[in-house]
């Protein structure tokens, strides 16, 4: 378990000393009736000791028809304590506790082959061996091919060209150790990629905060008293929120991350949501005017900024865009030693013979989390009241989103007339420049930033003259020679011309994972309808000014305003001749989620303007409630994926329970700009890489492609499941 | 003369052939139908019981109980031949309510009539038909509309809290281990009253008899009235320092802590006093953290698996508009109601499948009724009530399936709250029944469910532990 930083938990406390003396100003004193003489110690005597001890094992097959392998098997225990605090009774009605402690091991790394260290070659999911050029650049790096994994998107085509694949690892570590490289990428690129694999077998993972706190997964106090007015609640500690009304989908549930790297959304929000350290104080009006049951609450959240969990790619069930992020991070530190070899890309290595070149990169070298402090905490109210019918819940929300946008710090420009200068030989760069690479000389005695030049470094690469680097908003594109009559770019649109000067001229760059603060509004409301007996649900979000992964512009990152919403429909239906003692439960929802003003498509923002999916859900009961069973489906129209599954849970006693259940992907592809990275997909188009075969153009689902994998299917239809949990309960 | 002989001869036969052909009935109630029940009303509803207050009945003696006893649940009792059926028999113990009740109906009940549709009319508190007014109504589905609204309104002073309402799966034959009821959160009990002095069962001796027990649901239970409360004329009978009170009926809160799977499962339903307003309903999944605007309109819906449907509750607590009743009449049965001989105020079981009533029986006079749904799609064709028009409770209730077979039969027992020996600080003066426990078994499958009270009563909470249990907000604190 890692310490916290003496600053950050300063700050914790800080914290924690303010809302004290707060509540000490609001709470009068009050009356600690029917408690009696109790103490502290009788305390215990209230304890409430339940939770569960449980395994979940997954078999995945190829589309159900071959491969069917084990692919998780986990262990996992639940302890749950609860109960009062007889302690400061005059001051409040109640005090109480609540703490979860939840350890697991999953076994699959040491029963089976396929997953972390000791595997043997063959992988799980999308993903497989490497192709054969990249068994040969690996091997040429005395990396073993064994140890890394081949996503791509598209299958490669009979001669060889097709849709660029990226190289992920398949073992957990600290380090990728890419001969070549002075700073190692793992743990700086992104959250929780140099976990161990005893954390993966643990459970000890970055984005589940357990890397901090394991085993200790909730933890709060609650207190209750009278004051302002009302009735006051103070829950304080490591706790959810759950926010809205929509079911799989979080448009106001924006406080809590999800882990979707467990069993990405077929497990509950309730045990995949990632508890944080926060305060929530609720203040509860009672009826005002026509207004009733209404209360308002404030929310801080003063944790560390906790991602949502894509899944580490050792991990069985790292989502796509888990394994892709891996890629670009492995990438970077691969594909800058082969690009620019022999140069130090850390100012420490440089030596007589290797100088170095600052921003050597070539990927997602970066993540620019937002550091912890009181400043970067996340802070939200939510009011709710009823009004005649409607139930109604206003939220808003201002933290860090627990999604990244991935934008160029740095361009590597190719050093070609068209590329670096206008059509009059005028450079289009900053003038700013490193002219050759810095050596170790140069080093002696001058502080390395000062070479962090914003027209970057010229270099000799694999490709060629290089410019790395450079800083790509600086760049004048519109002048560029390759757009001038005659040259490859010419007739490109003004609109495009960001996204043609990266295919043309580009090679790679500086990536990082960025963050910015958002607000999101958001407003939910429910009705029973008394003549249908719906009950019908509305949920919407505005987030204003968030940034947008935007394939049209030169550093990828533009900015936007998200409209989210989701109506939902529920009905218990008596359907008599399936079973005539239980009502089905019924659900159906359609979520949709529009960019307006944003450019969206093949050049532009990932997602596209407009998407919507579909769900449906149905529960029922047989045999007295022994039997639960629940089929669902989602369905997304942007990416044309989908997802089914169901369950079936046996209650075998009141401790012991079974449930077997299934998940079927379904999904197509659409294919989005690769920008500077073009030059790696079809060489018949670039002249790169990429091996002869039909221009497939410099598009691809790799990277973006898995940001509207909305309802799940696409990119994942290799792995579909067959579940099952055994489950004590105590 | 020896005509006349004859004739008189033939027609006692025949008289006695009649009888005998519900009376002799016996064995398979999964043959019963509606029409039993009728056949056997009307040739008993006159009848006169053989035995005294005072005599103790066992097996042997069952051929007296019969003409007392619904059929289907009498058959129950036949079943109970290991000799150690032992039914005291005492005195009827009369009991009237509470002097604000009284007071309520002699200034309201000449007031109140019936709209066209049924609905009640210039109701304020109390009854709001006298028992006279029943008997002698003309209109056998006037009758039992009235019967209706009596039950709907009956007296429950403020309301009905226990703290675990334990329910027990229960299957025919075999044998079973005693369930061991626990406490709730405290959080839901609040500090206004002590559970703990009084916690003191024999749950061995709570659950005798047979019978295979599959599972166990501990659930806390309160109800709170808000309008028409005879205790409140100066404010209009209606509940003081509370929001709703003169819009909403009844609030109830129930609330699921054992086993794990349930635990932290909370419903509040909220009923009317317009007959016409449907309930509304919100429920807190633990599993989704979130409270869920539910459709409490699926009233025929099993509760949580049980034999019981949300209608069932007390007996009947759907809304009176949506069913058509008729009276059947007044009649002596034989019961378990308003007494008990058990220091912990509660049933004990006992039987060769473990549900049956082991305490003092009495001869009480009980109103019969029908009530049969309006909605075609009702798992139910109809169902009988015995109601006590002294209590206004169910003692038996029977339900037949849709092709009119009987089904389910239900076993209510009641205490007179202030004859409690346990809680009496939320039981005495109050001049109420409080519910003990409802045993219901499906005749057709063999199973049936056990509900029975531990630290229950008629607290006097104060309107900051009612407004605060009954606010939505609050179901968002709970938690497994």
């Amino acid at each position: 378990m890692k310490r916290a930083g003496r600053g950050k938990l300063t700050g914790l406390w800080l914290g924690i000393t303010a809302i004290g003396l707060s509540m000490a100003l609001a709470i009068p004193s009050v009356d600690a009736a029917g408690r009696g003489d109790k103490g502290f110690m009788d305390s215990f005597d209230r304890m409430a000791i339940h939770g569960y001890v449980d395994n979940f094992s997954i078999l995945r097959s190829d589309n159900f028809k071959d491969d069917y392998h084990v692919a998780s098997s986990r262990y996992r225990a639940s302890v749950q304590l609860a109960g009062p605090l007889y302690v400061m009774q005059d001051y409040f009605q109640r005090f109480e506790y609540f703490i979860e402690l939840r350890p697991e091991y999953e076994s699959i790394y040491d029963i089976s082959h396929r997953f972390g260290n000791g595997r043997n070659g063959k992988v799980s999911g999308r993903s497989g061996k490497p192709s054969p050029n990249n068994v040969a650049l690996l091997q040429a790096h005395g990396l073993a091919p064994r140890n890394y994994g081949g996503f791509w998107p598209k299958e490669p085509n009979a001669t060889g060209g097709g849709n660029i694949e990226f190289l992920h690892s398949l073992t957990p570590g600290s380090t990728y150790g890419v001969p070549g490289r002075d700073v190692d990428s793992r743990s700086r690129g992104y959250y929780g990629l140099d976990a161990s694999q005893n954390d993966l077998r643990f459970g000890m993972l970055r984005e589940t905060n357990m890397d901090l706190y394991y085993p200790v997964r909730e933890a709060y106090l609650d207190l209750f008293w009278r004051g302002l007015g009302g009735r006051n609640w103070l829950r304080i500690g490591k706790q959810q929120h759950v926010w809205g009304k929509a079911d799989f989908f979080r448009l106001q549930d924006v406080v809590n991350p999800v882990n979707f790297g467990d069993h990405f959304f077929i497990d509950l929000f309730d045990d995949t949501r990632v508890p944080l350290w926060s305060a929530l104080f609720e203040h509860r009006f009672g009826n005002i005017g026509f207004l009733r049951d209404v209360a308002g609450s404030v929310v801080y959240v003063f944790d560390r900024h906790t991602p949502t969990g894509l899944g580490h790619p050792a991990q069985p069930w790292a989502t796509g865009f888990g394994r892709t992020i891996d890629g670009f991070v492995f990438g970077n530190d691969l594909f800058s030693s082969v690009v620019f070899p022999n140069m130090a890309d850390h100012y420490s290595g440089a030596t007589a013979d290797r100088p170095y070149v600052p921003f050597k990169n070539m990927a997602l070298y970066k993540n620019r989390a937002p550091h912890w402090n009181l400043k970067n905490g996340g802070v939200g109210m939510r009011w709710e009241a009823t009004v005649g019918n409607l139930r109604i819940q206003v939220t808003d929300y201002f933290a860090f989103p627990d999604l990244p946008v991935t934008g160029w710090d740095r361009l590597n420009i190719l050093n070609t007339p068209g590329c670096t200068t206008d059509g009059n030989g005028n450079s289009i760069l900053p003038a700013d420049r490193n002219d050759a690479p810095i050596t170790a000389e140069q080093l002696a005695g001058a502080d390395p930033k000062s070479f962090h030049k914003d027209g970057g470094t010229v270099v000799n690469s694999a490709f060629g003259p290089v410019v790395t680097g450079v800083k790509p908003k600086q760049i004048q594109i519109r002048e560029a020679g390759v757009f001038k009559e005659g040259q490859a770019g010419y007739g490109t649109k003004a609109k495009n011309r960001h996204a043609k000067y990266a295919n043309l001229c580009g090679l790679g760059g500086s990536l990082s994972a960025r963050y910015r603060k958002t607000n999101t509004l958001g407003l939910s409301l429910d009705w029973f309808e008394p003549y249908t007996g719906f009950v019908v649900r509305w949920e919407s979000s505005w987030s204003t000014n968030v940034m947008l992964n935007d394939t049209a512009k030169i550093d990828l990152v533009g900015d936007g305003n998200a409209f989210k919403w989701v109506l939902g429909i529920d009905r218990p239906t008596l359907i008599r001749w399936l079973n005539p003692t239980r009502s089905f439960f019924l659900s159906a929802q359609a979520y949709g989620t529009h960019y307006p003003g944003s450019r969206a498509g093949r050049r532009g923002i990932v997602s596209e303007n407009n998407n919507f999916i579909f769900t449906v859900f149905a529960q029922n009961h047989f045999m007295r409630d022994q039997l639960v069973y629940l089929v669902f489906g989602a369905f997304g129209t942007a990416a044309q994926d989908g997802t089914t599954g169901g369950n079936i849970e046996y209650l075998i006693t009141n401790n012991w329970s079974v449930t077997l259940g299934f998940t079927a992907f379904i999904g197509a592809r659409h294919r989005h700009d690769l920008g500077s990275f073009a030059v790696f997909n079809d060489g018949s188009c670039y002249g790169g890489l990429g091996g002869p075969g039909s221009c497939q153009g410099p598009y691809s689902e790799a990277g973006f492609g898995l940001f509207h994998m909305q309802a799940g299917g696409s990119e994942r239809n290799q792995m579909n499941e067959f579940w099952g949990r055994l489950r004590y309960r105590f | 003369m020896k005509r006349l002989i004859a004739f008189s001869f033939l027609a006692a036969c025949s008289l006695l052939w009649a009888q005998t052909s519900v009376l002799a009935q016996g064995g398979d109630a999964t043959t019963y139908t509606r029409d039993t029940f009728e056949q056997w009303f009307n040739e008993t509803k006159d009848a006169e019981p053989e035995f005294n207050p005072g005599d103790t009945l066992t097996h042997a003696d069952l051929p007296k109980v019969r003409p007392f006893m619904f059929p289907g649940y009498f058959e129950q009792f036949e079943k109970w031949n290991d000799g150690t059926l032992q039914m005291e028999v005492a005195e009827t113990y009369n009991v009237t309510p509470h002097q604000v009740v009284r007071d309520c109906d002699e200034k309201f009940q000449k007031q109140v009539t019936l709209a066209a549709d049924g609905a009640l009319e210039n109701y304020i508190c109390g009854y709001p038909f006298s028992n006279d007014d029943i008997r002698t109504e003309t209109d056998m589905n006037i009758a039992g509309l009235k019967v209706a609204w009596n039950y709907d309104k009956r007296f429950y002073w403020r309301g009905y809290f226990v703290a675990n309402a334990l329910s027990t799966w229960l299957r025919f034959g075999g044998e079973h281990e005693t369930p061991e009821p626990t406490k709730p959160p405290d959080a839901w009990i609040g500090g206004e009253i002590d559970i703990d002095t009084d916690w003191d069962y024999d749950f061995d001796k709570i659950y005798g008899g047979g019978g295979t027990y599959e599972r166990s649901l501990g659930t806390f239970y309160h109800k709170a009235y808000h309008s028409q409360m005879a205790m409140y004329p100066d404010n209009n009978y209606n509940l003081p320092e509370n929001d709703d009170a003169g819009t909403v009926h009844w609030k109830e809160f129930t609330g699921f802590f054992e086993p794990y799977d349930v635990r932290g499962t909370a419903f509040i339903i909220q009923r009317y006093i317009d007959p016409r307003r449907t309930d509304d309903g919100w429920a807190y999944v633990p599993s989704l953290r979130r409270v869920r605007r539910i459709s409490a309109e699926v009233k025929s819906d099993s509760l949580m698996g049980t034999e019981h449907t949300l209608e069932d509750f007390y007996g009947f607590s759907g809304r009176p508009l949506e069913w058509d009743w008729v009276f059947w009449g007044p009649k002596k049965f034989l019961t378990v109601h308003a007494l008990t001989k058990w220091e912990d105020d509660g049933v004990r079981y006992g039987g060769p499948d473990g549900w049956l009533n082991d305490d003092i029986w009495q001869i009480r006079e009980l109103f019969v009724v029908e009530r049969i749904p309006k909605d075609p799609r009702h798992p139910y064709k109809s169902a009988i009530m015995a109601i006590d028009p002294q209590t206004w409770e169910t003692w038996n209730h029977i339900a037949f399936d849709r092709k009119g077979k009987l089904w389910k039969l239900w076993q209510w027992g009641y205490q007179w709250a202030d004859d409690s020996k346990k809680y009496t600080y939320m039981n005495a003066n109050r001049g109420a029944i409080h519910w003990r426990n409802v045993d219901t078994v499906d005749i057709q499958n063999g199973r049936g469910n056990l509900w029975r009270e531990y630290a229950g009563g008629l607290p006097d909470f104060s309107m900051d532990y009612i407004n605060g249990l009954y606010d939505l907000n609050r179901l968002t604190e709970l938690h497994r």
